[in-house]
């Protein structure tokens, strides 16, 4: 048990809460007040917030006095207002009361405050209001790595909210990033929760909504746009959501997908980036694409490198579709080979690095150094030592020769002739279009 | 919807390539992604004479297109039997039913490099595998071998 309990509430709420009670001139607003570790914390909201709250449900308000009480004043005053609280039967008998008190000092000109708990005893005690601050605030530690200013204008869309989009995600959050669109149309079910960022209390909701619960959960005010749509089943809607993006992100489990996102990608000229792990995750890859500078997937994912680099099959439904009709159930079931959460991770901390890099190109931040580093296109994680990786070397104490666990980025060339991204049909003949509306 | 510009730069190459080595087929309902299909005639070497159509989906060249037989319908295989009561066969190179007609299994993983003239191409081998199996009664992949994982 700590000394004085702390009590938080978001500065935007009580902003809003101060305004409300200067145009209204009700005094006394009813609150939610949720406690945490035998009621040494709260966290007070004056109104429904946009993170899932956790801990336990308690009474609470808050009241705007004309002047603040001193000392044991204060404790008097307290006592007042939280028994007009019981009779406003807004109090439950026998459980924690939060009480919030605010006044405007004439003197200063600003909002001072105190706290005041009264346990399930009736005992009242002082507690220590702490606010949690604007966004500039929160990530004001990136200051100086990162130019958190810029990421917080930058909107980017992350399509496949599986185990590495959502891990990616989250950690673009925690950047700073404050713009996102994310896709999916998959639902949390159990045998995700292994693998995903999300947990037992997220099953049955659709990863999106789930993912944008925990972001604000790290920044209450990014901006979460999300859609539940397959988006090779929605190509307009899927090109209308990310056309205004600075960055794509492909982390879905399919080619067709992924070729419908380098198309979007290709015709609005935003830069996209693309990962997948490798079968029983042994190995990882990673494309990035920037519009006809370098190659787009077309020119990589070929029937060659496919067959070389056999993509993982985390789920029943991925393998089901992959596979023709007259392939039985038990067969498609046979070819779901997983990896652990944590031979994923490397690959979406790649991921969000080159992100990063993307967002912050040509601009002064501590991570310009990587920008001279992270120059190939496509890069090559290797995990184990088996499949694609099976002959590589042990690796022991020899940092020369190639090894499990690092990273090789491949020189890799735009190919002119991709029926993707190639100019071989860039010229259109108007007379013999026939597929012009 | 409408085809972007880039899928129209594209599948004006595929018309172009496509009328080199099948000048029969012809692309019905072109302006309408939701509906764009592609039929022509096939003469075997037994010079029987099949109807393609191949169905462009909205999303071409990156998913798919489907490949069905729609004359002779019913398409008859030995001894008579009509190809659809096998259903989706890995033997026979078919997938379910589309619209009535059998459904040939193409390209197992779809690329946008693979193109309509490659498709019409497969079909044109499956006939004469179908041929192979009316007159012999050998299950059609006796004389198509199955493509790899990634094929």
């Amino acid at each position: 048990m700590i000394g004085s309990p702390l009590v938080y509430m978001q500065q935007n709420q009580v902003q809003k809460a101060y305004q409300n009670f200067i145009t209204s001139q009700t005094d006394l607003s009813p609150s939610v007040a949720f406690g945490f570790d035998e009621g040494d914390v709260f966290h007070v909201y004056t109104f429904k917030p946009q993170i899932p709250v956790s801990g336990y449900n308690c009474e609470s308000a808050v009241k705007f006095l004309d002047q603040m009480p001193k000392g044991e004043d204060g404790f008097t005053v307290a006592n007042q207002v939280i028994q007009t609280i019981g009779k406003n039967e807004i109090a439950r008998p026998g459980s924690n009361t939060v009480l919030v008190l605010f006044a405007m000092e004439a003197e200063t000109n600003e909002l001072c405050h105190r706290v005041f708990i009264r346990n399930s005893q009736g005992q009242l005690k002082e507690g220590i209001l702490k606010f949690i601050p604007e966004n500039s605030e929160i990530y004001s530690r990136n200051q100086g790595l990162l130019e958190t200013s810029i990421l917080e204008r930058k909107k980017i869309g992350i399509v496949g909210l599986g185990s590495g989009g959502s891990t990616l995600a989250v950690e673009l959050a925690k950047a700073g990033v404050g713009n996102f669109v994310l896709m999916d149309f998959d639902r949390l079910e159990l045998a995700n929760i292994s693998r995903h960022v999300c947990g037992i209390g997220d099953l049955g909701r659709y990863k999106t909504k789930a993912v944008r619960d925990l972001l604000y959960g790290k920044n209450p005010y990014v901006n979460v746009e999300t859609a539940e749509i397959d988006i090779n089943e929605n190509p307009g809607k899927t090109n209308l959501l990310l056309k205004q993006c600075d960055l794509i992100i492909g982390a879905t489990d399919n080619n067709r997908s992924r070729f419908n996102l380098n198309k979007i990608a290709l015709e609005n000229k935003i830069t996209s980036i693309f990962g997948r792990a490798l079968t029983r995750a042994c190995g990882g890859d990673i494309l990035r694409v920037r519009p006809y500078q370098g190659p787009c997937l077309g020119c990589v994912f070929t029937k060659e490198f496919l067959e070389s680099r056999q993509e993982e099959i985390s789920q029943f439904k991925q393998a089901r579709e992959e596979t023709p009709a007259y392939v039985s159930d038990q067969e498609v079931s046979a070819t779901i080979q997983v990896g652990l959460s944590s031979d994923i991770l490397p690959i979406s901390n790649m991921i969000v690095k080159l992100a990063l890099v993307e967002l912050c190109r040509d601009l002064e931040s501590g991570i310009a150094s990587l920008e001279e580093d992270l120059v190939a296109d496509f890069y090559i994680w290797a995990n184990r030592r088996e499949q694609t990786y099976a002959n590589w070397p042990k690796m022991l104490y020899d940092s020369r020769t190639p090894s499990i666990l690092r990273w090789y980025g491949a020189k890799w060339k735009r190919n002119l002739s991709c029926p993707v991204c190639g100019e071989e049909h860039q010229q259109i003949d108007d007379e013999e279009n026939i597929f012009a509306a | 919807m409408t085809w972007s510009q880039v899928q129209q730069k594209r599948l004006q190459t595929e018309k172009r390539i496509l009328k080199k080595y099948f000048p029969t087929f012809k692309w019905l309902n072109p302006t309408d992604p939701d509906n764009t299909q592609v039929e022509g005639n096939i003469r075997s070497n037994a010079k029987n004479i099949y109807r393609l159509r191949i169905y462009i989906p909205s999303d071409y060249p990156n998913s798919r297109p489907e490949m069905v037989i729609i004359s002779p319908n019913p398409l008859k295989g030995y001894l008579g039997k009509d190809l659809k009561e096998y259903g989706a066969s890995r033997k026979m190179h078919i997938l379910s039913p589309k619209d009535e007609y059998v459904q040939i299994c193409h390209y197992k993983d779809w690329l946008p490099n693979l193109t309509v003239y490659l498709v019409v191409l497969k079909g044109r081998i499956w006939l004469e595998a179908l041929e192979g199996h009316t007159r012999t009664g050998k299950s059609l992949d006796k004389f198509l071998s199955h493509m790899k994982k990634g094929a």
